[in-house]
């Protein structure tokens, strides 16, 4: 019989005992979907990289702190509050798929291009991906917040309400647009 | 509620399908999470590779480890601070027997000096039996003294 998987409570008791390897497991656990969330958030590549580098660096050096609660919760609190401090030093604020209209920077779908494809995206056809991804970016902030939070991160909508500072029900209807609107925008590509 | 059944709240919470048979308003709801979980899918694998790369990992591992170093200091720091505030009240405790101790000492000194002091009244005096002199330095410890006459045993 397997030895059942530290939780991230376990794997933080651990690190707060002396264990810095336990930031390995956490590292490996939730550093993907925090990745893909910036992907689909930040402003550009170079954005989404320092987000979750300093992401991770907050959570490390406060990492004695924590206490309960959900840790992937916890991270992307921090991980937003980051980039809302980056949108507010940065005059004017650059939407996700500026980079493609206006020529300002890499658009989302120019560094996913150049990121190559994974074996789960090689299923699908690039210009599907593109689309996809184009589509994601072009949804209202705070539908593509949820929507990414709850597909990214795969946060319950009401962890989502609780970092959002929104009731429930608004988490689900912003939600429910953003997948309307997706699923209606992707119909004639079916 | 756990996540999927969330999923399945959504629909009809935010489309007001609450007016709809609850037949027709489970068949949407099956739809709209098979259409939510299907875009997911699809926005995980648009967005969520490559996952971070080494170059990202290695400043937090090193941070990781400068932050364990630092709790074990700080650990270190407050298991001094505990063994020496543990000294101090061993030392002070040892200090205020010691000093009731000599009080004591004193007390006892005293008491004999006043026995002596009473018993010394010449050479016609009756001489003082150890019994007498117990029962006078009850009388002493207990303040009697002071109020009785001279001569009085």
């Amino acid at each position: 019989m397997t030895a059942p998987e530290p939780s991230d409570f376990d794997l933080v008791e651990a690190f707060r005992r002396g264990d810095a390897g336990a930031v390995d497991v956490l590292l490996e656990r939730h550093g993907p979907s925090l990745m893909a969330y910036l992907r689909g958030a930040a402003a550009n590549a170079e954005e989404a990289r320092d987000a979750f580098q300093e992401t991770w660096l907050r959570a490390i050096r406060h990492l004695h702190g924590f206490r309960r609660g959900s840790f992937r919760a916890w991270l992307t609190t921090i991980a937003r509050h980051w980039l809302i401090d980056r949108a507010r030093r940065r005059r004017p604020v650059v939407s996700l798929d500026a980079g493609s209209e206006d020529g300002e920077g890499p658009a989302l779908l120019e560094q996913l291009a150049g990121d190559g494809p994974s074996p789960a995206a090689a299923l699908m056809s690039e210009e599907e991906l593109r689309r996809v991804a184009r589509l994601v970016a072009g949804l209202p902030p705070a539908q593509r917040e949820v929507f990414l939070m709850r597909t990214q991160q795969e946060l319950s909508f009401a962890e989502i309400a609780r970092i959002l500072g929104i009731p429930l029900n608004t988490a689900l209807g912003r939600m429910h647009y953003a997948v309307t609107k997706l699923r209606r925008a992707l119909e004639p590509e079916r | 509620m756990n996540a999927k059944e969330f999923d399945i709240a959504a629909w009809p919470a935010a489309d007001d399908a609450s007016g709809l048979p609850a037949a027709e308003r489970a068949r949407h709801a099956a739809v709209w999470c098979r259409e939510a979980a299907r875009l997911g899918e699809l926005a995980r694998a648009a967005l969520g590779d490559p996952p971070p790369d080494e170059a990202l990992l290695l400043p937090l591992r090193r941070e990781a480890s400068r932050q364990v170093a630092r709790l074990r200091r700080r650990r270190g720091v407050m298991r001094l601070a505990a063994a020496a505030s543990l000294a101090l009240l061993a030392w002070s405790a040892g200090d205020s027997v010691a000093e009731r101790r000599h009080l004591r000492r004193l007390k006892r000194l005293d008491n004999v000096l006043a026995l002596l002091e009473l018993s010394d009244r010449g050479p016609s005096a009756a001489p003082v039996t150890r019994h007498e002199l117990s029962a006078r330095l009850a009388r002493l410890q207990s303040g009697l003294v002071a109020e009785q006459p001279a001569g009085v045993p």
